[in-house]
């Protein structure tokens, strides 16, 4: 080993020294109170034992959570920085002051994006409820698409069992042959009633472009935030889930040409 | 949350998509804010003693976002999941280097620094000297530590805890990194040439 080896595992020494040092002072559970995961009765207990010192009483307002008005800060400025306005958030208020009021209103709606799906109610169970293209000779089937070619009218609805309160959102996914990939739906051709029931409308060929084949569409329907990504459904879809507590996949088999 | 989750959400704010975006602040902000306030409280010294804890935990928060956000998001494109650092650790590991670095020097103008994470550590190295001679103290030995942690990427903090700290040999560093065993062998010269230049400069500062 040379004199550089020597060191560094000395730095190394010194480092392992200076975090149980740190743990020592401050454990892991103040770690979690800023990531919200202490029960009320963990909180309460940290929260007396740091009121009993200086020390303590600097630690809670350190790590107490952040929460999502800063949250919301912080988009805003990353936004602002994204847009070449680059005036930092605590600056940015004080000059504002007469903006005040727009601002609050805007921290009013991203608190509200900023809430977890825990404080809103659970979502009551959804149905798919498909119209659209062409429909076999033999008939209409039920609750069933027609061929879809260019030109037909597509309508899908995500139809609650009972009116829903709070905000909710969709998103779409293609599944063939194992492969499972978002459907990107143009804004345009969502519509949603304010009571839980959204909609897609369109036109194949046109805001609807779905390749020709047989595919199983995935509309999976839930709080903002707790929608999975396409890998994270393909996950659950493995493990034979389709719902969890925030959000709820339902699919349809389509053919179109 | 999965590691090709949090890949894709990242991806996706960093391309714009509003929802990723605040996504990701979540995510992250427990991660970043816990760091920031142990550095802090561990570190601080001086004026910045006196200064309102908590207002300080909210800046430099928010400072590290966009310090991760910068020029295109260059710091947070340089988290490689297949090195080995999650995501969290990787943003914890920077939030480290970062708030060690404005708590020594004072400087707190993300705008101002470089914010690349260059592991680039080639830089010209000062004749050698007497290692017993520069530092004899314990004092001077977390500072030594404190100026390696600002210096070093995610990447390179990682490999000093594998090779340095848990003193993995290298077969078992190229299978917790995903780098070539060249890779970590260049990598383990660059902490050498790293710490015999701090030893130098922290001789020059006496």
């Amino acid at each position: 080993m040379n004199d550089d080896d020597r060191w560094l595992r000395e730095l190394a020494r010194v480092a392992n020294d200076e975090q149980q040092a740190g743990e020592a002072r401050l454990d892991g559970r103040w770690d979690r109170l800023s990531a919200g995961d202490l029960s009320a009765e963990e909180e309460a207990a940290l929260r007396a034992e740091a009121a009993t010192s200086e020390e303590g009483r600097a630690a809670y307002e350190a790590f107490r959570p952040l929460g999502p008005e800063f949250q919301a800060r912080v988009v805003q400025a990353l936004r602002d920085r994204s847009a070449g306005r680059v005036l930092p958030f605590r600056r940015r208020a004080r000059q504002l002051g007469g903006w005040l009021v727009g601002v609050a209103a805007a921290a009013a709606v991203l608190v509200l994006v900023f809430r977890g799906p825990g404080a809103l109610p659970p979502l009551p169970g959804y149905t798919l409820v498909p119209s659209g293209g062409v429909q076999s000779l033999r008939g209409e089937r039920p609750n069933a698409f027609g061929t879809l070619v260019p030109g037909s009218t597509f309508d899908l609805v995500l139809q609650p069992e009972t009116a829903v309160s709070g905000p909710v959102e969709a998103r779409y996914f293609l599944e063939r042959g194992g492969e499972l990939r978002p459907w990107p739906v143009p804004k345009g051709a969502m519509q949603s009633s304010g009571d839980g029931v959204l909609k897609v409308h369109g036109m194949v060929g046109g805001a609807i472009v779905i390749p020709p084949g047989d595919w199983t569409l995935w509309a999976v329907v839930g709080r903002p935030r707790s929608l999975p990504d396409a890998a994270a459904l393909r996950a659950h879809l493995a493990r034979g889930q389709t719902r969890a507590p925030d959000w709820q996949a339902l699919k349809i088999d389509l053919k179109t040409e | 949350m999965e590691r090709s989750d949090l890949h894709d959400i990242v991806e996706r704010a960093l391309a714009g998509d509003e929802t990723a975006l605040s996504r990701l602040v979540a995510v992250l902000t427990p991660v970043i804010q816990a760091r920031v306030a142990r550095s802090l409280l561990l570190w601080r010294t001086g004026a910045a003693a006196g200064r309102d804890v908590r207002q300080e935990v909210e800046d430099l928060t928010q400072e590290m976002f966009l310090l991760l956000f910068a020029e295109g998001g260059k710091v947070l494109r340089s988290w490689q999941p297949e090195r080995g650092l999650t995501l969290l650790n990787f943003v914890g590991l920077v939030t480290e280097r970062r708030t060690a670095s404005i708590l020594r020097t004072g400087r707190r103008n993300p705008w101002q620094d470089d914010p690349t994470l260059s592991e680039d550590l080639d830089r010209a190295t000062p004749e050698e000297e007497g290692p017993e001679e520069i530092i004899a103290s314990r004092e001077q030995m977390k500072l030594l530590l404190r100026r390696l942690t600002e210096e070093l990427s995610p990447l390179g903090r990682h490999l000093f805890d594998l090779l340095f700290l848990r003193e993995l040999d290298q077969a078992e560093v190229v299978a917790q990194t995903s780098l070539s065993a060249d890779a970590v062998y260049a990598w383990r010269s660059r902490l050498r040439r790293l710490v015999r230049r701090l030893l130098a400069e922290t001789s020059e500062d006496r």
